[in-house]
Protein backbone atom coordinates (compact mmCIF):
# COMPACT_ATOMS: atom_id res chain seq x y z
CA UNK A 1 0.00 0.00 0.00
CA UNK A 2 1.35 3.48 -1.27
CA UNK A 3 3.98 4.86 -2.31
CA UNK A 4 7.85 3.95 -2.48
CA UNK A 5 10.54 5.58 -4.11
CA UNK A 6 14.10 3.26 -4.95
CA UNK A 7 17.15 4.24 -6.66
CA UNK A 8 17.96 1.85 -9.38
CA UNK A 9 21.69 2.13 -11.15
CA UNK A 10 20.58 4.88 -13.94
CA UNK A 11 17.25 5.91 -12.78
CA UNK A 12 14.18 6.45 -9.83
CA UNK A 13 11.84 4.30 -9.49
CA UNK A 14 7.80 5.56 -7.85
CA UNK A 15 6.16 2.19 -6.97
CA UNK A 16 2.67 2.60 -6.63
CA UNK A 17 0.94 -0.02 -4.78
CA UNK A 18 -2.70 -0.35 -4.25
CA UNK A 19 -5.31 2.99 -3.52
CA UNK A 20 -3.63 6.13 -3.78
CA UNK A 21 -5.01 8.43 -0.80
CA UNK A 22 -4.01 12.12 -0.27
CA UNK A 23 -1.61 11.45 3.13
CA UNK A 24 0.26 9.10 0.49
CA UNK A 25 0.63 11.41 -2.22
CA UNK A 26 1.58 14.17 0.62
CA UNK A 27 4.43 11.83 2.07
CA UNK A 28 5.40 11.52 -1.50
CA UNK A 29 5.60 15.55 -1.90
CA UNK A 30 7.55 16.42 1.68
CA UNK A 31 10.12 13.45 -0.07
CA UNK A 32 10.97 15.28 -3.36
CA UNK A 33 10.95 18.77 -1.56
CA UNK A 34 13.41 16.89 1.53
CA UNK A 35 15.35 15.46 -1.62
CA UNK A 36 14.99 17.86 -4.55
CA UNK A 37 18.76 17.18 -5.36
CA UNK A 38 18.53 13.53 -5.75
CA UNK A 39 15.48 14.10 -8.29
CA UNK A 40 17.49 16.96 -10.29
CA UNK A 41 18.61 15.89 -13.71
CA UNK A 42 16.96 12.39 -12.83
CA UNK A 43 14.79 9.48 -14.82
CA UNK A 44 11.75 8.56 -12.99
CA UNK A 45 9.76 5.27 -14.12
CA UNK A 46 6.62 5.42 -12.28
CA UNK A 47 5.30 1.21 -11.52
CA UNK A 48 2.02 0.58 -10.56
CA UNK A 49 0.56 -2.67 -9.65
CA UNK A 50 -3.29 -3.10 -9.03
CA UNK A 51 -6.35 -3.11 -11.15
CA UNK A 52 -6.79 -0.20 -13.82
CA UNK A 53 -5.37 3.25 -14.02
CA UNK A 54 -5.04 5.34 -11.10
CA UNK A 55 -5.56 8.32 -13.22
CA UNK A 56 -5.89 10.85 -10.63
CA UNK A 57 -3.14 9.82 -8.52
CA UNK A 58 -0.93 9.82 -11.65
CA UNK A 59 -1.93 13.38 -12.27
CA UNK A 60 -1.11 14.10 -9.25
CA UNK A 61 2.43 12.86 -9.14
CA UNK A 62 3.20 14.13 -12.38
CA UNK A 63 2.25 17.12 -11.83
CA UNK A 64 4.46 17.35 -8.52
CA UNK A 65 7.47 16.18 -10.42
CA UNK A 66 7.08 18.79 -13.36
CA UNK A 67 8.11 21.01 -10.52
CA UNK A 68 11.38 19.71 -10.11
CA UNK A 69 14.48 20.89 -13.01
CA UNK A 70 15.42 19.15 -15.69
CA UNK A 71 13.56 16.07 -14.64
CA UNK A 72 12.20 12.88 -17.37
CA UNK A 73 9.30 10.43 -16.51
CA UNK A 74 10.57 7.53 -18.42
CA UNK A 75 7.02 6.40 -18.43
CA UNK A 76 4.11 4.27 -16.62
CA UNK A 77 4.47 0.86 -16.44
CA UNK A 78 1.07 -1.06 -15.34
CA UNK A 79 0.76 -4.91 -14.86
CA UNK A 80 -2.73 -4.32 -16.15
CA UNK A 81 -3.27 -4.04 -19.80
CA UNK A 82 -5.35 -1.10 -20.23
CA UNK A 83 -8.98 -2.24 -22.08
CA UNK A 84 -12.54 -2.06 -21.55
CA UNK A 85 -13.15 -5.06 -20.06
CA UNK A 86 -15.66 -5.40 -18.14
CA UNK A 87 -17.12 -2.15 -18.88
CA UNK A 88 -20.32 -3.00 -21.13
CA UNK A 89 -23.46 -1.98 -21.24
CA UNK A 90 -26.96 -4.41 -21.56
CA UNK A 91 -30.43 -2.77 -23.16
CA UNK A 92 -32.87 -5.21 -23.07
CA UNK A 93 -35.07 -3.46 -25.55
CA UNK A 94 -35.22 -2.86 -29.04
CA UNK A 95 -33.88 0.47 -30.77
CA UNK A 96 -36.53 1.99 -32.55
CA UNK A 97 -35.47 4.75 -35.74
CA UNK A 98 -34.62 7.39 -34.29
CA UNK A 99 -33.06 5.94 -30.98
CA UNK A 100 -29.70 6.24 -29.92
CA UNK A 101 -27.23 4.36 -27.62
CA UNK A 102 -23.43 5.22 -27.37
CA UNK A 103 -21.41 4.16 -24.63
CA UNK A 104 -17.83 4.27 -23.49
CA UNK A 105 -17.52 0.29 -23.65
CA UNK A 106 -19.27 -2.49 -25.17
CA UNK A 107 -22.81 -2.46 -26.35
CA UNK A 108 -25.03 -5.43 -25.79
CA UNK A 109 -28.55 -5.49 -26.92
CA UNK A 110 -31.03 -7.85 -25.89
CA UNK A 111 -33.54 -6.64 -28.99
CA UNK A 112 -33.67 -5.83 -32.51
CA UNK A 113 -32.03 -2.06 -33.28
CA UNK A 114 -34.41 -0.87 -36.36
CA UNK A 115 -33.30 1.25 -39.55
CA UNK A 116 -32.69 4.33 -38.47
CA UNK A 117 -31.34 3.86 -34.85
CA UNK A 118 -28.24 3.60 -34.12
CA UNK A 119 -25.27 1.79 -32.00
CA UNK A 120 -22.30 3.79 -31.09
CA UNK A 121 -19.51 1.86 -29.01
CA UNK A 122 -16.01 2.14 -28.34
CA UNK A 123 -15.69 -1.31 -27.72
CA UNK A 124 -17.83 -4.35 -29.67
CA UNK A 125 -21.41 -3.66 -30.56
CA UNK A 126 -23.03 -7.12 -29.97
CA UNK A 127 -26.61 -7.87 -30.90
CA UNK A 128 -28.86 -10.62 -29.78
CA UNK A 129 -31.38 -9.37 -32.26
CA UNK A 130 -31.63 -8.00 -36.01
CA UNK A 131 -29.41 -5.45 -36.70
CA UNK A 132 -30.99 -2.99 -39.18
CA UNK A 133 -29.40 -0.19 -38.29
CA UNK A 134 -26.22 1.47 -38.01
CA UNK A 135 -23.44 0.18 -35.50
CA UNK A 136 -20.44 1.79 -34.80
CA UNK A 137 -17.53 -0.46 -32.98
CA UNK A 138 -14.43 0.98 -32.12
CA UNK A 139 -15.57 4.80 -32.39
CA UNK A 140 -12.62 5.93 -30.29
CA UNK A 141 -10.65 4.53 -33.05
CA UNK A 142 -10.31 0.64 -31.75
CA UNK A 143 -9.85 -1.51 -35.08
CA UNK A 144 -9.95 -4.41 -33.20
CA UNK A 145 -13.48 -3.96 -32.25
CA UNK A 146 -16.47 -5.55 -33.60
CA UNK A 147 -19.90 -5.82 -34.34
CA UNK A 148 -21.63 -9.22 -33.52
CA UNK A 149 -25.34 -9.94 -34.29
CA UNK A 150 -27.48 -12.86 -34.70
CA UNK A 151 -29.31 -11.47 -37.91
CA UNK A 152 -26.95 -9.11 -39.53
CA UNK A 153 -28.42 -6.59 -42.12
CA UNK A 154 -27.39 -3.10 -41.42
CA UNK A 155 -27.78 -0.64 -43.79
CA UNK A 156 -24.26 0.25 -43.23
CA UNK A 157 -21.50 -0.64 -40.36
CA UNK A 158 -18.14 1.49 -39.24
CA UNK A 159 -15.64 0.15 -37.23
CA UNK A 160 -13.56 2.72 -36.10
CA UNK A 161 -12.63 4.98 -38.92
CA UNK A 162 -13.36 2.65 -41.91
CA UNK A 163 -16.82 2.41 -43.37
CA UNK A 164 -18.83 -0.43 -45.24
CA UNK A 165 -22.28 -0.69 -47.06
CA UNK A 166 -24.13 -3.72 -46.80
CA UNK A 167 -23.70 -5.45 -50.05
CA UNK A 168 -26.38 -5.18 -52.66
CA UNK A 169 -27.93 -8.73 -53.17
CA UNK A 170 -30.36 -9.66 -50.10
CA UNK A 171 -29.58 -12.38 -48.47
CA UNK A 172 -32.39 -14.49 -47.17
CA UNK A 173 -30.50 -16.69 -44.29
CA UNK A 174 -30.56 -15.34 -40.96
CA UNK A 175 -26.97 -16.68 -39.12
CA UNK A 176 -25.40 -15.21 -36.59
CA UNK A 177 -22.88 -13.03 -38.31
CA UNK A 178 -19.58 -10.87 -37.18
CA UNK A 179 -18.11 -8.24 -38.56
CA UNK A 180 -14.58 -6.96 -38.10
CA UNK A 181 -11.32 -5.20 -39.44
CA UNK A 182 -8.96 -7.27 -41.88
CA UNK A 183 -6.19 -5.67 -43.73
CA UNK A 184 -8.08 -1.96 -43.45
CA UNK A 185 -11.07 -3.44 -44.59
CA UNK A 186 -14.28 -4.72 -42.67
CA UNK A 187 -14.79 -8.46 -43.47
CA UNK A 188 -17.79 -10.28 -42.62
CA UNK A 189 -18.07 -13.88 -41.50
CA UNK A 190 -20.40 -16.69 -39.94
CA UNK A 191 -19.78 -16.76 -36.29
CA UNK A 192 -20.17 -20.80 -36.04
CA UNK A 193 -18.93 -22.34 -32.61
CA UNK A 194 -15.03 -21.80 -31.72
CA UNK A 195 -15.72 -18.15 -32.20
CA UNK A 196 -13.75 -15.67 -34.05
CA UNK A 197 -10.26 -17.29 -35.61
CA UNK B 1 -65.89 6.55 -18.20
CA UNK B 2 -64.36 6.35 -21.49
CA UNK B 3 -61.92 5.37 -23.26
CA UNK B 4 -59.31 7.99 -25.34
CA UNK B 5 -57.62 6.31 -28.68
CA UNK B 6 -55.51 8.12 -30.89
CA UNK B 7 -54.78 7.14 -34.43
CA UNK B 8 -51.04 8.46 -35.27
CA UNK B 9 -48.63 7.14 -37.77
CA UNK B 10 -45.93 9.59 -38.33
CA UNK B 11 -46.36 9.75 -42.06
CA UNK B 12 -48.60 11.24 -43.80
CA UNK B 13 -50.99 10.15 -46.03
CA UNK B 14 -51.59 6.79 -44.97
CA UNK B 15 -54.92 7.00 -43.94
CA UNK B 16 -55.17 7.80 -40.79
CA UNK B 17 -58.55 10.09 -40.89
CA UNK B 18 -59.87 7.27 -43.02
CA UNK B 19 -59.46 5.19 -39.57
CA UNK B 20 -60.61 7.32 -37.34
CA UNK B 21 -63.87 7.71 -39.62
CA UNK B 22 -64.68 4.49 -39.78
CA UNK B 23 -63.70 2.88 -36.75
CA UNK B 24 -65.61 5.64 -35.48
CA UNK B 25 -68.71 5.22 -37.39
CA UNK B 26 -68.48 1.50 -36.55
CA UNK B 27 -68.48 1.80 -33.11
CA UNK B 28 -71.16 4.41 -33.39
CA UNK B 29 -73.10 1.71 -35.40
CA UNK B 30 -72.69 -0.82 -32.42
CA UNK B 31 -74.30 1.61 -30.16
CA UNK B 32 -71.70 3.11 -28.77
CA UNK B 33 -71.30 6.48 -27.87
CA UNK B 34 -68.19 8.12 -29.72
CA UNK B 35 -66.58 11.74 -29.76
CA UNK B 36 -63.84 12.60 -32.69
CA UNK B 37 -61.48 14.60 -32.19
CA UNK B 38 -59.33 16.20 -35.27
CA UNK B 39 -56.27 17.38 -33.53
CA UNK B 40 -54.95 18.07 -37.14
CA UNK B 41 -55.26 21.78 -36.18
CA UNK B 42 -54.60 24.33 -39.85
CA UNK B 43 -54.85 21.54 -41.98
CA UNK B 44 -58.50 19.91 -40.84
CA UNK B 45 -59.89 17.02 -42.80
CA UNK B 46 -61.95 14.77 -40.47
CA UNK B 47 -65.09 16.83 -41.23
CA UNK B 48 -64.71 16.30 -44.91
CA UNK B 49 -64.41 12.49 -44.76
CA UNK B 50 -67.60 12.57 -42.59
CA UNK B 51 -69.53 14.73 -44.63
CA UNK B 52 -69.90 17.27 -41.74
CA UNK B 53 -67.66 20.61 -42.50
CA UNK B 54 -71.19 22.80 -43.67
CA UNK B 55 -72.21 22.38 -40.23
CA UNK B 56 -69.03 23.30 -38.39
CA UNK B 57 -69.71 26.68 -36.06
CA UNK B 58 -67.36 26.47 -33.25
CA UNK B 59 -63.99 24.63 -33.40
CA UNK B 60 -61.32 22.73 -30.51
CA UNK B 61 -59.27 25.93 -30.44
CA UNK B 62 -62.83 27.84 -29.59
CA UNK B 63 -63.49 25.69 -26.76
CA UNK B 64 -60.03 25.53 -25.29
CA UNK B 65 -59.56 29.84 -25.76
CA UNK B 66 -63.65 29.42 -24.19
CA UNK B 67 -65.45 31.20 -26.76
CA UNK B 68 -67.60 28.47 -26.86
CA UNK B 69 -69.03 25.21 -24.56
CA UNK B 70 -67.74 21.72 -25.38
CA UNK B 71 -71.63 21.15 -26.27
CA UNK B 72 -71.78 23.59 -28.87
CA UNK B 73 -68.48 22.58 -30.48
CA UNK B 74 -69.52 19.03 -30.95
CA UNK B 75 -71.37 18.13 -34.33
CA UNK B 76 -73.79 15.46 -34.02
CA UNK B 77 -73.56 13.39 -36.89
CA UNK B 78 -77.71 13.02 -38.12
CA UNK B 79 -76.47 9.34 -39.72
CA UNK B 80 -75.26 7.81 -36.44
CA UNK B 81 -76.92 9.52 -33.29
CA UNK B 82 -74.15 8.56 -31.24
CA UNK B 83 -71.40 9.83 -33.08
CA UNK B 84 -70.27 13.74 -32.75
CA UNK B 85 -67.44 15.30 -34.16
CA UNK B 86 -65.22 18.10 -32.34
CA UNK B 87 -63.63 19.21 -35.44
CA UNK B 88 -60.10 20.96 -35.61
CA UNK B 89 -59.60 25.24 -36.28
CA UNK B 90 -58.68 25.59 -39.73
CA UNK B 91 -57.24 29.26 -39.12
CA UNK B 92 -55.49 28.45 -36.39
CA UNK B 93 -52.11 26.48 -35.64
CA UNK B 94 -50.74 23.36 -33.70
CA UNK B 95 -49.53 26.51 -31.30
CA UNK B 96 -52.72 27.09 -30.56
CA UNK B 97 -53.60 23.89 -28.28
CA UNK B 98 -51.10 22.57 -25.87
CA UNK B 99 -50.96 18.94 -24.57
CA UNK B 100 -52.45 20.31 -20.75
CA UNK B 101 -55.36 21.41 -23.05
CA UNK B 102 -56.20 18.17 -24.27
CA UNK B 103 -56.13 16.17 -21.25
CA UNK B 104 -58.55 18.83 -19.65
CA UNK B 105 -60.65 18.53 -23.25
CA UNK B 106 -60.93 14.69 -22.71
CA UNK B 107 -61.24 14.32 -19.30
CA UNK B 108 -65.19 16.42 -19.95
CA UNK B 109 -65.50 14.57 -23.04
CA UNK B 110 -64.67 11.46 -21.20
CA UNK B 111 -67.63 11.55 -18.90
CA UNK B 112 -69.72 11.58 -21.75
CA UNK B 113 -68.67 8.74 -24.50
CA UNK B 114 -67.60 5.77 -24.29
CA UNK B 115 -64.96 5.99 -26.87
CA UNK B 116 -63.02 9.53 -27.51
CA UNK B 117 -60.82 8.75 -31.08
CA UNK B 118 -58.28 11.63 -31.66
CA UNK B 119 -57.00 11.90 -35.26
CA UNK B 120 -53.69 12.79 -34.72
CA UNK B 121 -51.83 14.88 -37.63
CA UNK B 122 -48.32 13.49 -39.49
CA UNK B 123 -45.15 14.44 -38.05
CA UNK B 124 -43.58 14.17 -34.87
CA UNK B 125 -43.96 17.52 -33.46
CA UNK B 126 -46.26 19.39 -31.53
CA UNK B 127 -49.63 18.39 -33.11
CA UNK B 128 -48.54 14.45 -32.53
CA UNK B 129 -47.81 15.39 -28.31
CA UNK B 130 -51.26 17.37 -28.43
CA UNK B 131 -52.90 14.25 -29.71
CA UNK B 132 -51.22 11.21 -28.04
CA UNK B 133 -50.60 12.77 -24.30
CA UNK B 134 -54.37 12.57 -23.19
CA UNK B 135 -54.23 9.00 -24.93
CA UNK B 136 -54.84 5.70 -23.30
CA UNK B 137 -54.18 3.48 -26.42
CA UNK B 138 -53.23 3.97 -29.60
CA UNK B 139 -53.48 2.47 -32.75
CA UNK B 140 -50.33 3.20 -35.20
CA UNK B 141 -51.60 3.40 -38.61
CA UNK B 142 -49.06 2.14 -41.68
CA UNK B 143 -48.87 0.70 -45.47
CA UNK B 144 -46.43 -2.02 -45.87
CA UNK B 145 -44.05 -0.36 -47.67
CA UNK B 146 -40.55 0.77 -46.19
CA UNK B 147 -40.63 4.47 -45.85
CA UNK B 148 -44.18 4.57 -44.02
CA UNK B 149 -42.76 1.32 -41.88
CA UNK B 150 -39.77 3.41 -40.88
CA UNK B 151 -42.11 6.27 -39.64
CA UNK B 152 -44.54 4.23 -37.30
CA UNK B 153 -41.08 2.83 -35.92
CA UNK B 154 -40.17 5.49 -34.80
CA UNK B 155 -43.49 6.91 -33.48
CA UNK B 156 -43.49 3.94 -31.43
CA UNK B 157 -40.14 4.31 -29.93
CA UNK B 158 -41.73 8.22 -29.20
CA UNK B 159 -45.03 6.52 -27.91
CA UNK B 160 -42.53 4.39 -25.51
CA UNK B 161 -40.86 7.22 -24.27
CA UNK B 162 -43.94 8.88 -23.49
CA UNK B 163 -44.78 5.65 -21.30
CA UNK B 164 -47.61 4.76 -23.68
CA UNK B 165 -47.65 1.11 -23.41
CA UNK B 166 -50.99 0.12 -25.21
CA UNK B 167 -50.29 0.45 -28.68
CA UNK B 168 -52.11 -1.73 -31.94
CA UNK B 169 -51.32 -1.51 -35.31
CA UNK B 170 -53.14 -1.30 -38.67
CA UNK B 171 -51.76 -2.59 -41.72
CA UNK B 172 -53.41 -0.25 -44.08
CA UNK B 173 -53.56 -0.42 -47.60
CA UNK B 174 -52.32 -4.43 -48.48
CA UNK B 175 -52.57 -5.65 -51.90
CA UNK B 176 -52.86 -9.19 -51.94
CA UNK B 177 -51.72 -9.71 -55.45
CA UNK B 178 -48.24 -7.90 -54.83
CA UNK B 179 -47.42 -9.58 -51.97
CA UNK B 180 -48.29 -12.95 -53.15
CA UNK B 181 -45.68 -11.99 -56.19
CA UNK B 182 -43.34 -10.82 -53.77
CA UNK B 183 -43.33 -7.05 -55.04
CA UNK B 184 -44.99 -5.62 -51.08
CA UNK B 185 -44.14 -6.06 -47.93
CA UNK B 186 -46.04 -8.49 -46.53
CA UNK B 187 -48.47 -7.65 -43.08
CA UNK B 188 -45.89 -10.60 -41.34
CA UNK B 189 -42.30 -8.49 -42.39
CA UNK B 190 -44.19 -5.46 -41.06
CA UNK B 191 -44.85 -7.49 -38.11
CA UNK B 192 -41.42 -8.27 -37.97
CA UNK B 193 -39.80 -4.98 -37.93
CA UNK B 194 -42.11 -3.35 -35.87
CA UNK B 195 -43.05 -5.95 -33.13
CA UNK B 196 -46.40 -4.84 -31.90
CA UNK B 197 -49.98 -6.92 -31.65
CA UNK B 198 -51.97 -6.18 -34.86
CA UNK B 199 -55.08 -5.13 -34.37
CA UNK B 200 -56.34 -5.18 -38.32
CA UNK B 201 -55.40 -5.11 -41.62
CA UNK B 202 -57.21 -3.22 -44.35
CA UNK B 203 -57.13 -4.19 -47.88
CA UNK B 204 -56.57 -1.71 -50.86
CA UNK B 205 -59.98 -1.05 -52.02
CA UNK B 206 -61.25 1.37 -54.60
CA UNK B 207 -64.47 1.83 -52.47
CA UNK B 208 -62.49 4.12 -49.90
CA UNK B 209 -62.10 6.79 -52.26
CA UNK B 210 -65.18 7.15 -53.39
CA UNK B 211 -66.65 7.25 -49.79
CA UNK B 212 -64.21 9.97 -48.55
CA UNK B 213 -65.01 12.05 -51.82
CA UNK B 214 -68.46 11.82 -50.39
CA UNK B 215 -68.62 12.42 -47.33
CA UNK B 216 -70.16 8.88 -46.27
CA UNK B 217 -67.81 6.53 -43.97
CA UNK B 218 -67.85 3.01 -45.63
CA UNK B 219 -68.70 0.64 -42.48
CA UNK B 220 -72.24 -0.04 -43.60
CA UNK B 221 -71.69 -1.11 -46.60
CA UNK B 222 -71.27 -4.74 -46.98
CA UNK B 223 -69.41 -5.13 -50.59
CA UNK B 224 -66.55 -2.85 -49.38
CA UNK B 225 -63.54 -5.10 -48.21
CA UNK B 226 -62.07 -2.39 -46.30
CA UNK B 227 -65.36 -1.69 -44.58
CA UNK B 228 -65.56 -5.20 -43.13
CA UNK B 229 -62.38 -5.10 -42.26
CA UNK B 230 -62.77 -1.69 -39.71
CA UNK B 231 -65.93 -3.51 -38.59
CA UNK B 232 -63.63 -6.41 -37.85
CA UNK B 233 -61.13 -3.94 -35.59
CA UNK B 234 -64.55 -1.67 -34.11
CA UNK B 235 -65.19 -5.35 -32.79
CA UNK B 236 -61.70 -6.34 -31.32
CA UNK B 237 -61.31 -2.64 -29.91
CA UNK B 238 -64.56 -3.55 -27.82
CA UNK B 239 -63.13 -6.81 -26.65
CA UNK B 240 -64.00 -9.65 -29.08
CA UNK B 241 -62.08 -12.25 -30.50
CA UNK B 242 -62.06 -11.97 -34.32
CA UNK B 243 -59.67 -14.08 -36.75
CA UNK B 244 -58.24 -11.59 -38.84
CA UNK B 245 -59.62 -11.76 -42.36
CA UNK B 246 -58.23 -10.80 -45.44
CA UNK B 247 -61.59 -9.59 -47.41
CA UNK B 248 -61.74 -9.19 -51.01
CA UNK B 249 -63.68 -7.75 -53.64
CA UNK B 250 -66.78 -10.02 -54.98
CA UNK B 251 -66.21 -10.85 -58.41
CA UNK B 252 -69.65 -11.20 -60.86
CA UNK B 253 -69.43 -13.43 -63.50
CA UNK B 254 -68.17 -11.05 -66.03
CA UNK B 255 -65.09 -10.12 -64.26
CA UNK B 256 -63.91 -14.21 -63.58
CA UNK B 257 -64.66 -14.42 -66.97
CA UNK B 258 -62.32 -11.38 -68.24
CA UNK B 259 -59.38 -12.40 -66.10
CA UNK B 260 -59.94 -16.15 -67.32
CA UNK B 261 -59.38 -14.70 -70.58
CA UNK B 262 -56.29 -12.68 -70.66
CA UNK B 263 -54.51 -15.73 -67.87
CA UNK B 264 -55.41 -17.71 -71.16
Amino acid sequence: MGITVKGEKSYITIKIEGEVDSESIDGLKAQIEKNRTFFRDGKVLIKYAGEGIPCKALNEIIGILSDIENITVLGVLTESIPQSEGNAIVIKKTLRSGQSISYNGDVVIIGDVNAGAEVIAEGDVIVLGSLRGLAHAGAMGDRSAIVYALDLSPLQIRIADIIARAPEHTRNKSVPEIARVENDSIVIETFSHGGIK
Amino acid sequence: MGKVIVITSGKGGVGKTTAVANIGTALASMDQKVALVDADIGLRNLDVVLGLENRIVYDIVDVVEGRAKLKQALIRDKRFPSLCLLPAAQTRDKEAVSPEDMVRLCNNLKEEFDFIIIDSPAGIERGFKNAVTPADMAIVVTTPEVSAVRDADRVIGLLEAMEKTDSKLIVNRVRSKLVDRGDMLSVEDVLEILSIDLIGVIPEDEHIIISTNRGEPLVNNNDAPAGRSFMDIARRILGEDVPMNMYTEKEDFFTKFKRFLRWR
